[in-house]
């Protein structure tokens, strides 16, 4: 999950977001370890000396590593002065970990292999189970660099590198890497469910792989808190496991903002379309329950019948009209992107957090997700 | 410089040396001849550098050794530096994953008294 965005940057960096979103690496923020709307916006500046390695989505900056493994010296750098910033022990921390002699070899754990004699659940959780192994990143630096609007086969090519780096990832990675371990499984249909929150004034984004088996939808995925990754293949309705998303959110007083909800993903790894990530777009918050569950249960129907396609898929050339423009014509239920109340364009307003609140997190810790 | 064939060669060696002693030198180097790269005689009139097929090879087996070896030795360091960093990264996670529990229950626990 990411980090805060700055509520004082929250207007340029809704702007920034707009127009760079089709270009965003990842959802994931990472500001400093203690959280807060002062402390990020200064993370941020001091992110700006090292040019390429950031990444902005929402105008919070964090760290990547861009250049393949093994990792270079300025990232690697960079990595520890953040973590000795953020732990209490500071440099302490970081230097007996740096001169150990001898540090234990971390177990690689085996990818999984699907064998015909395993049921899909049994399998989801071979994959969750390897993902946990793996671990969730808490180091602040992000080890493998995904641009969401790279071509699948270009983000499965990232996911064979995370099973042979074997190395702590995010929720983005985690996406990426549960579809490329059920690529193949036809009877498995994924797709990107994607969450922006609101927690203390400042947003949050998460984003898991919805899986859909045999009439039941599920979930695989990485977070710091348990109860918002992976989930049984027991759900009815794709809006059954929004809304226990949603119970598991308010566990942490994370208010949801935004939920968009992607298209299946081909289980073609070399195809050059991108995965498409938000063709419905809900805003609970001024959608009623009853709405929300409408919408949901509609695209998932719409999905399971697979009339839906990616607004990237290109148009067959016999469609286009003589006479009219050459250029492609949007085909009957070609995706137009449905945002219901329509993303306001306005400046997003943060909704400021009550007085008598202010003080749980000033100076100090975030529930990130 | 002229290449000759290894029979050639020793031919030629004696019809070049008149010294007893570097004719003794060559007829050795002759008979060695395969396991070097490049034999040269010297004689009073001329210096010539004799090249095997062989050798040739050899001499080619030579040149890509070098740097065969040096990017075995590259490969082999990078292994290690990866190794070294994945330990180290996972000691860092460690840490930060109990700083991340900490923080959390603590957050908690103030939270509670609040909600009461």
């Amino acid at each position: 999950m990411t980090g805060p965005s700055s509520s004082g940057t929250c207007s340029t960096a809704t702007k920034i977001g707009r127009h760079g979103r089709s270009k965003s690496t990842n959802n994931c923020h990472c500001t400093s370890g203690a959280e807060s709307a002062s402390s990020s916006s200064t993370a941020n500046n001091t992110g700006l000396s090292s040019g390429e390695e950031q990444e902005k989505d929402g105008g919070v900056l964090f760290y990547v590593n861009r250049t393949g493994f093994p990792i270079e010296s300025s990232t690697w750098e960079r990595m520890w002065t953040h973590v000795a910033k953020v732990h209490p022990d500071g440099q302490g921390m970081v230097d007996k970990i740096r001169n150990a002699a001898y540090l234990p070899k971390p177990p690689v754990p085996s990818v999984p292999n699907f064998k015909p004699s395993m049921s899909v659940p049994d399998w989801l959780h071979a994959i969750q189970c390897y993902m946990k192994m793996l671990q969730y990143n808490h180091t602040g630096t992000q080890f493998f660099e995904i641009r969401k609007s790279r071509p699948l086969s270009g983000l499965m090519e990232t996911a064979r590198e995370m099973t042979r780096e074997s190395l702590p990832i995010k929720c983005l990675e985690a996406v990426i890497l549960g579809i490329y371990l059920t690529n193949g499984l036809t009877s498995v249909e994924r797709f990107p469910i994607s969450f922006k929150t609101q927690f203390s004034g400042n947003h949050f984004h998460h984003v898991v792989l919805g899986v859909y088996c045999n009439g039941r939808y599920g979930t695989l995925g990485m977070s710091r808190r348990t109860d918002l990754m992976d989930k049984a293949l027991t759900f009815r309705t794709l809006s059954e496991l929004v809304f226990d998303f949603e119970e598991s959110y308010r566990r942490y007083q994370h208010t949801i903002k935004k939920v968009k909800i992607g298209l299946y993903v081909p289980h073609d790894p070399h195809i050059f379309q991108p995965i498409e990530w938000k063709y419905l777009v809900l805003n609970p918050c001024r959608l009623g329950r009853e709405d929300v569950r409408k919408e949901l249960e509609k695209h998932a129907r719409d999905m399971r019948m697979k009339i839906l396609k990616s607004s990237s898929a290109q148009s067959p050339i016999k469609e286009r009209t003589r006479g009219k423009s050459l250029s492609p014509r949007r085909r009957q239920g070609s995706p137009q992107r449905r945002y219901l109340h329509k993303r306001d364009k306005s400046p997003a307003s943060v909704d400021r957090k009550p007085a008598e609140l202010s003080t749980l997190s000033d100076g100090g810790y975030q529930i990130r997700i | 410089k002229k290449h000759f064939r290894c029979n050639e060669k020793i031919i030629r060696q004696r019809e070049f040396v008149y010294n007893s002693e570097l004719l003794l030198a060559s007829e050795v180097l002759a008979s060695s001849v395969c396991f070097l790269p490049c034999v040269q005689f010297s004689c009073s009139t001329r210096t010539t550098t004799v090249m095997e097929p062989a050798c040739r090879k050899d001499k080619q087996k030579q040149k890509d050794t070098p740097n065969r070896g040096d990017r075995a030795k590259q490969k082999s360091a990078q292994q290690e530096l990866k190794q070294r960093q994945r330990a180290e990264i996972y000691a860092l996670n460690k840490v930060m994953t109990e700083l991340e529990q900490q923080q959390f229950e603590a957050f908690c626990k103030q939270m509670q008294p609040q909600a009461e």
